[in-house]
């Protein structure tokens, strides 16, 4: 069987030595950046992104990956154990994982919030295993028109399914894909937008770009609005009892149902995913009232849906090269630094690279699981790390990491100025998320929209004439026609308040 | 009309603002046909569209329910990102260990739970364990101490 092969393949890919060492480090890099607040993923990732340059493609991008999903363990240890969420998408995992916290039921909170995701992730890596494959043999039947109205498809949806204004959203997509532009034209070969900067001929650089929306922003953010400690909960016993588990099985399951699926979508992934489960398990319970007060399905749910959810959201970015969140644009970023093409071309030219990669995930998860819930004592040491002396040493990181891109000061002023920028639009309430996958997508999307414009003549009409682009584009606007209706508007709200 | 959404109303202006510079400053490129497009084309449109929505923004602004007030922060940002800055300018001239503490002590005045004392520990710590991991260990090509400094 084909897909049996494949895993085979995958398998044989990574466990060799190296890949399963970058794993480990991947896997103990990610839980370390995921208990310590005021450090994420995607700033992370950034950071390592330049050392990366002299490895094997697979080996670091098993890594980057490793720290995406790693990032997902780290952030529910110390949200069950001191209220403290790590990571946004482990926020709900803390209402009820630390009420079970202080109860004294800390380890088997962590013990089934580790089962739960470790399910999650194996469930999750079948389905990329079985899907992927199919994905792409429609994705190869594209052209240009269909690669359009997808990446337009992608990036509406990624602002409708977050909170906030979709007026204000749309408009940072729009500044997104306009700076997207600065560079030379490859068409014509015209400078746009450089300002007479040579340095800004290849465009904008995508990493120094992150560092200075994503890294410096949060820094600001965490020094203006200092958070407030909550003394630890000692971890007692670890095995959940035997109500714990049939209690948890369903919400499990669910959880990596709903994280599955929105994963796949553009602006899902693992946030969004840990919300929805949340607010599901709560109102199919026959006792909603324990939610708060140490439910078990609370922690069960969410922690398995938001692990699920980052595992699939590798799908449209490792099958069409599109980016559903930011940690996925940086690992386009990753491969185009070492000269692969993200697309559906991947899976069929570099099947080792591809199914390497799926196949580490699965034994990623499976490390975490081995790993952490021996090691909480040490995570939760951690996080006695006070941020004044946290955030010099990420400032430092950062600042030798954006030299090092092409040893230039050049990009760490393109970082500053995107920090600014960053600043200026968080103070605005404008969400920089979909600004980022804009302008990353943005050349893409200008040479497919040129590219099937030239091959229909000139007629614009080729988007809606073209059936699976004109179903495409129906889905988008019917994305923005929900987004603005008030019942939806309002269920979309209280979904993320809950 | 009052203005209840600043927000609204600077996020819309700073849109339109960059929207309408970008139709100008693509004045000078070619535009093409819908058949072939040229380098003018896609920033134009996008600087319209993005004008367009920064104007409904502004508008909006009036309309809205009145936001709370939110205290400013420009000192903690100015520290950090001016920090950040100072590296970039000292790392060629002066050299990795002195940009490292210029830009922590600039940024360590954003935080009033970083001493003097402690802040100069911190950064010499930092300064020391950068050296020896980035450029001994992993053999980046930073400069440790910088042209100016070398004579």
């Amino acid at each position: 069987m084909d897909l049996l092969s494949n895993l085979a393949l995958g398998l044989a890919e990574s466990i060799t030595l190296t890949n399963l060492f970058f794993c480990l480090v991947g896997c103990i890099l990610g839980t370390l950046v995921g208990v310590l607040p005021g450090l994420g993923p995607s700033a992370t990732i950034a950071m390592l992104l330049p050392i990366t340059y002299g490895m094997d493609p697979t080996a670091s991008l098993i890594m980057l990956s490793g720290i995406y999903y790693g990032a997902q363990y780290g952030g529910s240890t110390t949200a069950i154990l001191v209220n403290l969420p790590g990571e946004a998408s482990s926020v709900v995992t803390a209402i009820d994982g630390y009420e079970m916290a202080r109860k004294g039921q800390a380890g088997q909170a962590l013990a089934i919030a580790a089962i739960g995701s470790f399910v999650a992730g194996t469930i999750a890596t079948l389905l990329i295993a079985m899907f992927a494959p199919l994905l792409t043999t429609v994705a190869l039947r594209f052209s240009a028109v269909e690669y359009f109205s997808l990446m337009i498809l992608g990036l509406v949806m990624s602002v409708v399914l977050a909170h906030g204004s979709l007026l204000k959203a749309l408009a940072m997509i729009a500044l997104g894909l306009l700076v997207g532009v600065v560079g030379t034209d490859i068409n014509s070969g015209a400078n746009r937008f450089t300002f007479g900067f040579i340095e800004l001929s290849d465009g904008v650089d995508i990493v120094a770009a992150a560092m200075g929306i994503f890294g410096l922003a949060e820094i600001i953010d965490n020094l203006v609005s200092p958070e407030g400690r909550t003394r630890s909960a000692s971890v007692k016993n670890l095995m959940p009892s035997r109500e714990q588990f049939r209690a948890s099985v369903g919400p499990i399951l669910r959880g990596t149902g709903l994280g599955s699926i929105l994963g796949i979508l553009p602006g899902g992934g693992a946030l969004l995913s840990s919300f929805a489960s949340y607010a599901l398990e709560k109102r199919i319970s026959r006792s909603p009232e324990r939610f708060g007060h140490g439910a078990i399905e609370g922690v069960a749910g969410p922690e398995s849906a938001n692990n699920a959810g980052s595992q699939t959201s590798f799908i449209p970015m490792l099958t069409l090269g599109i980016p559903s969140n930011v940690v996925m644009a940086l690992m386009i970023g990753a491969m185009i630094i070492h000269g692969i093409q993200p697309g559906p071309a991947v899976i069929r030219d570099q099947p080792n690279l591809f199914w390497g990669l799926i196949v580490s995930m699965w034994i990623g998860n499976f490390m975490l699981v081995v790993l952490n819930l021996p090691l909480v004592g040490i995570w939760v040491r951690l996080l006695s790390i006070p941020y004044k002396v946290l955030f010099p040493a990420v400032m430092v990181f950062t600042a030798i990491g954006v030299f090092s891109l092409n040893n230039s000061s050049f990009d760490i002023y393109v970082m500053v100025a995107f920090g600014v920028l960053g600043y200026f639009l968080r103070r605005m309430d404008c969400e920089p998320a979909p600004f980022f996958l804009a302008l990353v997508l943005s050349p893409m999307i200008e040479q497919y929209f040129s590219r099937a414009l030239m091959q229909s003549r000139g007629d614009l009409s080729v988007f809606v004439t073209r059936p699976i682009s004109a179903v495409l584009l129906t889905a988008t606007a019917l994305a923005i026609v929900a987004a603005t209706l008030p019942f939806l508007r309002k269920t979309r709200e209280e979904a993320l308040k809950e | 009309m009052t203005l209840n959404s600043p927000k609204y109303f600077l996020s819309g202006l700073f849109f339109m603002l960059v929207g309408v510079g970008a139709v100008l400053m693509s004045m000078h490129l070619e535009f093409g046909t819908l058949r072939a497009i040229g380098p003018g084309f896609f920033p134009t449109v996008l600087g319209v569209i993005l004008a367009v929505l920064g104007a409904i923004l502004v508008f909006r602004a009036f309309v809205v329910d009145p936001e709370p007030y939110v205290s400013s922060d420009l000192k903690v940002a100015a520290l950090v990102l001016g920090g950040s800055a100072l590296f970039g300018i000292l790392i060629r001239p002066a050299g990795l260990v002195i940009a490292i503490v210029a830009m922590i002590l600039t940024a360590a005045l954003a935080t009033k739970e970083l001493s003097f004392r402690e802040a100069v520990l911190v950064a010499a710590g930092l300064a020391i364990g950068s050296v020896l991991v980035f450029v001994y260990a992993l053999g980046l090509p930073i400069p440790v101490f910088g042209s100016l400094l070398r004579g």
